[in-house]
């Protein structure tokens, strides 16, 4: 089963960067979601700039918070075994029979 | 295997490194785990086992660094073996035979017979290769630049966040960038991954596609892949692969190694 290294360090920072992680990755889902819609032509010009706003507006909150309790390391390094842990789960063994495929395929 | 007659501390047990093309007596002198006891071979027909005597237990420890020492003391002498011979079959770490008697060979001879089919076919599928690693990177800030200056699409949506928009605009603008750059990247990432896997393939007999790993934040691994290359195909194989080391590829290879992925 995949898991999550916290590290040695403070429990609190590193607890702390996890949420922080968290709430970073929902907001990249969202500026998905927006980009999306934008893509689609689902959103008229008033809409993009208030959703535009409201996603920088918390990308600055977050920002800020990494600098004040100083888990900018920790964030990254919880998103980055985040990371290795969905692409043990589902990412590399599509990628290498992606790579596979399209070199019988050629 | 069990002992019934070996009392414990005696060396009663072989401990196996590797599989060799050859039936003949050779002793390798003390570069084994045990630094104490020989690395010999025990001759079998027209193959032999390369081994140490050892008590008859496992090689274990709390302490992960001496865990590494023994496996690469035990990767070492596969290497002193095949630069030697040429040809072997690598063995597990720990593989451990019992035998009845400290100065008898039997359990490791009957095991000899009992694999000595499997065995001699695993020797000629390995026959006259070599295993090498190779590993592709590609430069991440070369290839975003060639997808700034050349991607239509990317340059017409660069040119949109550059004009003067309002704040709600221009973020998620930026965003739409980033999104494309990372898709083009990634599609750029697949194609070359694809040439240069179907390069190795066409010099390999056999090719294991493993697990790429973060490098950093510069380069991104594009393929991991130990392969088997006939001797008389090195030289070529080597060739063209640093033909593709330009501008945004590097290539690394490691080797020759013992067939340890393929066998």
């Amino acid at each position: 089963m995949a898991s999550i290294e916290l590290g040695e360090g403070d429990l609190k920072t590193n607890l702390l960067g996890l949420v922080v992680a968290l709430i970073e990755i929902i907001k990249d889902i969202l500026n998905l979601q927006a980009i999306k819609r934008i893509e689609k032509g689902k959103l008229n010009d008033e809409e993009i700039e208030r959703l535009g706003n409201a996603l920088l507006n918390l990308e600055r909150v977050i920002d800020e918070i990494k600098e004040e309790y100083a888990i900018k390391e920790a964030v990254k390094s919880v998103r980055r075994e985040l990371d290795n842990s969905v692409e043990d789960i589902l990412g590399m063994e599509k990628i290498l029979e992606q790579i596979e495929d399209g070199v019988r395929n050629s | 295997m069990e002992s019934e007659t070996v009392e414990d501390g005696v060396l009663g047990g072989r401990y196996l490194y590797c599989i060799i093309d050859s039936g003949i007596l050779y002793n390798f002198s003390r570069i084994g785990i045990e630094e104490e006891e020989d690395v010999y071979t025990i001759p079998y027909m027209d193959i032999g086992v390369v081994v140490h005597d050892c008590k008859p237990a496992a090689y274990e420890s709390k302490d992960e660094k001496v865990i590494i020492d023994y496996v690469q003391k035990h990767n070492n002498v596969v290497d002193v073996v095949f630069n030697k011979f040429g040809c072997v079959v690598p063995l597990r770490f720990n593989t451990i035979i019992k035998e009845k008697a400290c100065n008898s060979n039997g359990a490791i001879e009957k095991w000899l017979a009992e694999q000595y089919t499997d065995l001699k076919i695993k020797l000629n599928e390995v026959q006259g290769k070599e295993e090498y690693g190779i590993q592709v990177f590609l430069d991440r800030g070369w290839c975003i630049k060639e997808i700034l200056s050349k991607n239509e699409r990317i340059i017409k949506l660069k040119e949109k966040i550059e004009t003067p928009q309002s704040s709600g605009h221009a973020y998620l603008h930026k965003q739409m960038v980033e999104k494309a750059i990372g898709k083009e990247l990634e599609e750029m990432s697949s194609r070359l991954a694809r040439e240069v896997y179907s390069l190795i393939k066409k010099y390999s007999t056999d090719t294991r596609l493993e697990k790429t790993k973060k490098v950093d934040e510069k380069k991104i691994m594009l393929l991991n892949v130990p392969c088997l290359v006939e001797r008389g195909n090195v030289r070529g194989f080597r060739e063209e692969l640093e033909k593709l080391s330009i501008n945004s590829i590097y290539i690394r290879i490691t080797g020759p190694w013992a067939p340890y992925s393929f066998v």
